[in-house]
């Protein structure tokens, strides 16, 4: 008895084609599987090489099958996964290249055991010529979208919805400002396309680009319009949806989008959406939610609203719209709820009046960091100015009212009471500027291991209702001690280091061991927290204000930080695919979303979610290497 | 071995007749007259990696049971050059060590003794030998192999605990290590490899080996490639 085949046996025998082989002939195949071992990054082999005598079966870790010429990821296989199938056809060469994603072990089986099996078992014979269709159909198909749109929802309606798709006016380069300025008035468009020769677009001049420009003298009205026009023209295809539109409007700034045959600037122009037609095209969408926010005092309507919100949040997600955008609406959205319920609650209380120049109500943790997708715990606070005419303690009772009130009416929006009472009702979390900047000195300055788990969420502090003036004047103050706080700022690197990558060398999960959420994935603790943490203490240390973001926080590391800028646009990147994550499952399981079961995520999403823990490692090496930890720590 | 043979062996007293050399060991010791190129590189080297399972941890008692090993060749473990032999009519006394192996008392089936050490000696070669802890593994191997009138193995080792060790520490400051952490188990679950069949001497060897093979990719990114720069 060897136990060695039985090892790979028992592997094989639960993936196809292996399944449908009887026992005795997968026992004989297993026992002369060879395996190999590739580091990360290694070829298995190249595109045009000779076929080699074997099939490839991933046993651990993850292969990139790709197009190296054209640069395009063909598949990635997983464990389980077969590949390299060519020499099964006689193929002498491999048209893509099998790279190492991760590290592998990889079972190589030689043709010349399988061929026979194909020519007698018709199942293995056919999984495998899908498996081979389906690596070509992938390949002529590269660009498939996948994403199915409910219709309800207008915002995720396609451009035929807009009122009336216009048919662009255009005109060639050669032409003057002057002729065009006319032309534009003659028919009675804000814009123009200029196109080449061939119909192609290659600029577009707006009416604001003639009064910026021409009228305010800084370019002849004889010049040629090319000199004028912007370029190139963002173009978009006429399969793209409303919501996508306005994403690309508010990202890029721009009033036109040019719809084009096949959505690039080589198709000829088909139709000019501006943002106006938007407006007009929406209803349902977050300029009036936020509208009817403001109208309402009432939390129950409020939870409603918010009710909405998550419906739409659900859309966008599965849309894949960006996160930046969806963080910018949502924290909008969630800041205006707020804001309703500090008003309301202004008017319920008859015996103090509120100032909005007097105190700054605080969000903390991920509301502060505007990552707050869906509804979890509260995390606030109260800054305000002690008040000549009364005594400290009279002031304190009065923002306590304030935030017992609103903190109530928060809950009944859905955001539940914070557990450990990090909330502006506790007496600890409403204070005055002074004693705030007492409590941060003294974390700071005296700091121990409370203190750096209270500063972790309390640093993220955002103003959502109030002076700025306070926060800024917090701010300055943390700042201005900060130099001095070697201590503070180690014990702040050291706990960005308690949590390291979520990853086996071979690429398993590290799952919780025991309790509730026994093998399931913390994406919070072990994915999210490392890198806000990191993000929180690189931007603390260049005192960077204002910046409360983690992917924010990234992407201005990276412009500063040029030697690691790849590194933080990573991070970046994979903190919005993990915010994606969490907002996706806990709003599928009514949950704060942080438990993930991998084994109930589908291939794609396993190699997503595992790639975005790469960062992690890194930003851990530049911290260490900032605060000269040894390996030994 | 009684007390007073320890003993007269420790004296070189007790020599007794000379047993002849096993042919199997003559044939193995000729692969050595070639002095072993020191420049050869660890991708290119050949491996044999083995463990053996006993009746105990006492080296004058207890005997192998088991012996497993693959081999690691070409930067290939080909499962078919793989052994796994159980030795013939060991008493197995310790029932702690008959749980951890799941082996019955008076294990029926295997093979003879020396039949068993002349297959693992011709699968060893002039091969490197590679192991988890194998110290105790080399001496139980050494011990039968004076019991056979052969002189002890010839072969370069490496330790998968010990390479770790060196990867963690690049220091040498190994008194930071902790033991615990470089068990065969732990060393399992730090790298992601599933321990399935474990406490069998094969599956063992299989596990090490896919450990080794991650090892060496690490040795080879801090610059250790040959089989020289392993020294110390």
């Amino acid at each position: 008895m060897n136990e060695i085949i039985h090892r790979v046996n028992d592997f094989l025998k639960d993936f196809p084609p292996f399944t449908y082989m009887d026992k005795d002939t997968l026992f004989t195949i297993s026992g002369k599987v060879i395996v190999k071992f590739f580091a990360k990054g290694e070829f298995i082999y190249k595109e045009k090489e000779a076929t080699h005598e074997f099939i490839y079966v991933v046993n651990k870790g993850a292969v990139s099958i790709s197009n190296t010429e054209k640069g395009y990821l063909v598949e990635s296989c997983d464990e389980g996964d077969l590949f390299g199938l060519r020499p099964l056809l006689a193929d002498s060469a491999y048209v893509f290249t099998a790279q190492a994603a991760e590290d592998c072990i990889i079972f190589s089986i030689h043709v010349s055991y399988l061929k026979p099996i194909l020519k007698t078992n018709p199942k293995v014979a056919l999984y495998v010529a899908s498996v081979f269709a389906g690596t070509l159909e992938k390949r002529m198909h590269s660009n498939v979208s996948t994403l199915n749109a409910a219709n309800f929802d207008p915002s995720l309606a396609g451009i035929e919805n807009l009122q009336d798709l216009k048919v662009p006016v255009t005109c060639g380069p050669h032409l003057t400002v002057h002729e065009v300025a006319k032309l534009m008035t003659a028919k009675n468009v804000n814009s123009i396309i200029v196109v080449d020769a061939n119909g192609l677009p290659i600029g577009i001049v707006t009416d604001k680009d003639l009064r910026e420009k021409v009228v305010a003298g800084k370019v002849k009205k004889k010049a040629a319009i090319s000199v004028v026009m912007n370029s190139p023209v963002y173009c978009m295809k006429p399969t793209v949806t409303v919501a996508e539109l306005q994403i690309q409007i508010i990202r890029r700034k721009i009033s036109h989008i040019l719809i084009t045959e096949d959505g690039s600037i080589d198709t000829r122009p088909v139709g000019i959406v501006t943002n106006q037609d938007l407006v007009l095209a929406e209803s349902n969408n977050p300029a009036i939610i936020i509208k009817q926010i403001r109208k309402t005092r009432n939390p129950v309507a409020l939870r409603h609203l918010r009710d909405v919100t998550d419906k739409l949040l659900t859309y966008y997600l599965d849309r894949e719209i960006s996160i930046d955008y969806l963080t910018e609406i949502i924290s909008e959205i969630n800041d205006q709820i707020i804001k309703a319920c500090i008003r309301a609650s202004f008017d319920e209380i008859d015996q103090y009046q509120y100032n909005e120049d007097d105190f700054t109500w605080i969000a903390l943790g991920s509301q502060g960091r505007k990552e707050q997708l869906i509804r979890t715990d509260q995390d606030n606070g109260i800054i305000y100015k002690e008040e000549i005419a009364k005594s400290p303690e009279e002031t304190k009772l009065k923002y306590l009212t304030l935030a017992k009130l609103v903190t109530q009416k928060l809950a009944v929006v859905g955001y539940e009471l914070c557990p450990a009472d990090m909330m502006a009702s506790n007496p600890k979390w409403c204070m005055s500027i002074e004693e705030w900047k007492q409590t941060f000195g003294l974390w700071i300055l005296e700091p121990g291991q409370e203190e750096i788990l209270h500063t972790s969420i309390f640093l993220d502090y955002r103003k959502i209702i109030g002076s700025p003036d306070l926060t800024a004047e917090l701010t300055d103050y943390i700042f201005s001690i900060i130099d001095r706080a070697t201590g503070f700022l180690n014990l702040l690197a050291k706990s960005a280091l308690l949590n390291p990558p979520p990853l086996t060398f071979f690429r398993n999960f590290v799952v919780e061991r025991n309790g509730e959420h026994k093998d399931a994935f913390d994406i919070k603790q072990r994915a999210m927290l490392p890198l806000a943490d990191a993000a929180r203490l690189l931007v603390l240390v260049r005192k960077i204000p204002k910046l409360n973001n983690t992917p924010e926080r990234f992407r201005k590391l990276a412009e500063i930080d040029a030697p690691n800028k790849e590194v933080y646009l990573m991070a970046a990147e994979s903190y919005e695919v993990l915010m994606r994550f969490k907002a996706k499952t806990g709003l599928a399981t009514q949950s704060s979303g942080r438990y993930i079961n991998p084994n109930q995520l589908d291939k794609f999403q396993r190699v997503l979610l595992r790639n975005c823990f790469e960062p992690i490692n890194d930003l851990q090496q530049i911290i260490k290497l900032r605060f000269q930890f040894s390996t030994i720590i | 071995m009684s007390l007073i043979q320890k003993i007269s062996e420790k004296l070189g007293l007790n020599q007794g007749p000379k047993l002849p050399i096993p042919e199997f060991y003559q044939a193995y010791e000729k692969l050595f007259e070639v002095k072993y190129d020191e420049n050869t590189l660890l991708s290119q080297a050949e491996y044999a990696i083995i463990d053996t399972e006993a009746t105990g941890l006492d080296l004058d008692t207890d005997e192998i049971i088991s012996i497993g090993g693959v081999t690691l060749v070409n930067q290939s473990i080909d499962i078919s050059q793989s052994i796994s032999f159980y030795i013939k009519g060991r008493k197995i006394s310790d029932r702690e060590a008959m749980a951890l192996h799941g082996i019955l008392p008076d294990q029926p089936f295997g093979m003879d003794e020396l039949e068993a050490l002349e297959s693992l000696i011709n699968f060893i070669g002039n091969k490197i030998i590679v192991g988890h802890y194998i110290g105790f593994d080399l001496k139980m191997i050494n011990i039968l192999l004076k019991k056979y009138g052969a002189p002890a193995l010839k072969n370069k080792v490496l330790d998968t605990a010990e390479l770790t060790k060196r990867l963690d520490f690049p220091l040498r400051n190994y008194q930071f290590a902790v033991n615990k952490e470089y068990t065969l188990d732990a060393l399992c679950a730090r790298y992601g490899v599933i321990p399935k069949a474990r406490h069998t001497a094969a599956g063992d060897a299989y596990i090490t080996a896919i450990l080794f093979q991650k090892l060496l990719s690490d040795l080879d990114k801090k610059g250790i490639s040959q089989v020289k720069d392993l020294k110390r």
